[in-house]
């Protein structure tokens, strides 16, 4: 069973993750409600797969993102952001994220890219 | 503020009430108002950097916010806003800017969002500079979208 971390300071987007990925056989390595936490975290418990949002306090998931590269070049990031434009998009991209959900999404998206970047 | 700005936060919150909540919105004209704003019962509160400056404010009454979160949450009953449904609103808020982030990019602006600020309670917000108010009104009551912002003085 693959497992998924999930980082996004919105308590309620971490319950809507958690539930798309529990109802469809994944486990939740832990959650994290900042970049900070993230890294931390993404430390401990290993997971196969982090979902990652970018607007956060303290630390916002870019920088979480480069810090996790830095740390694991093979780890596998989901950036999950409410804010869609190109240029952040390719400059996630560009830092080594697998794929970018634009928030609010449908549940099949998020699937449709966790399958992809597990496969 | 650039018309071109009030368009695109006017396509942002549209497409999160119509597109993702299914409720049927009207937008009113948007106004200008002064540098003082009286606000609703529940507001967010959202800061906006990058090649503009400022805030954008989503303000409504309790029962809106309850009939969005119930929403946002599956078509829930919420009789009271407890700490989920906060963070819910508060995501609210994120996607309008974030959404406004997106839109705004397709005019060649640039800007980043900060993290969500709830005020509760109707109160007055002031600001160095005017307000521009957009008017939504919707079966679940109103959301007025006030946005302060300005071209920045430090651009990249
Ligand atoms: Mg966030």
């Amino acid at each position: 069973m693959s497992s998924v971390l999930i980082v996004d300071d919105a308590a309620f987007m971490r319950m809507m993750i958690k539930d798309i990925l529990e109802k469809n056989g994944f486990e939740v390595a832990g959650e994290a409600a900042n970049g900070e936490e993230a890294v931390t975290l993404y430390k401990e418990a290993n997971p196969d797969l982090v979902t990652m949002d970018i607007t956060m306090p303290d630390k916002d998931g870019l920088e979480a993102l480069k810090e996790i590269k830095g740390i694991d070049p093979e780890a596998k990031v989901i950036m999950c952001s409410a804010m869609g434009q190109q240029s952040m998009v390719i400059e996630a991209i560009q830092m080594g994220a697998k794929d970018f959900i634009v928030k609010p999404f449908q549940s099949d998206r998020v699937l449709e890219a966790i399958n992809k970047v597990m496969a | 503020m650039d018309a071109n700005h009030v368009n695109a936060i006017t396509r942002a919150a549209k497409s999160i009430m119509v597109s993702h909540l299914g409720m049927s919105v009207e937008v009113n004209a948007p106004y200008v108002t002064a540098s003082d704003i009286a606000s609703e019962q529940i507001s967010v509160i959202l800061g906006v950097n990058g090649e503009l400056e400022g805030q954008i404010i989503c303000s409504m009454k309790e029962d809106t916010a309850k009939s969005i979160v119930g929403t946002m949450m599956g078509g829930m009953d919420i009789q009271h806003l407890d700490d989920m449904s906060w963070s819910a609103i508060q995501e609210f808020g994120n996607w309008i800017a974030g959404t406004t982030a997106t839109e705004l990019s397709k005019e060649a602006t640039t800007i980043d969002v900060t993290p969500p600020v709830i005020n509760e309670g109707a109160s007055s917000f002031h600001a160095s500079s005017s307000f521009i108010t957009l008017p939504l009104t919707s079966q679940i009551g109103d959301l007025n979208v006030h946005v302060s912002v300005k071209k920045s003085k430090a651009l990249k």
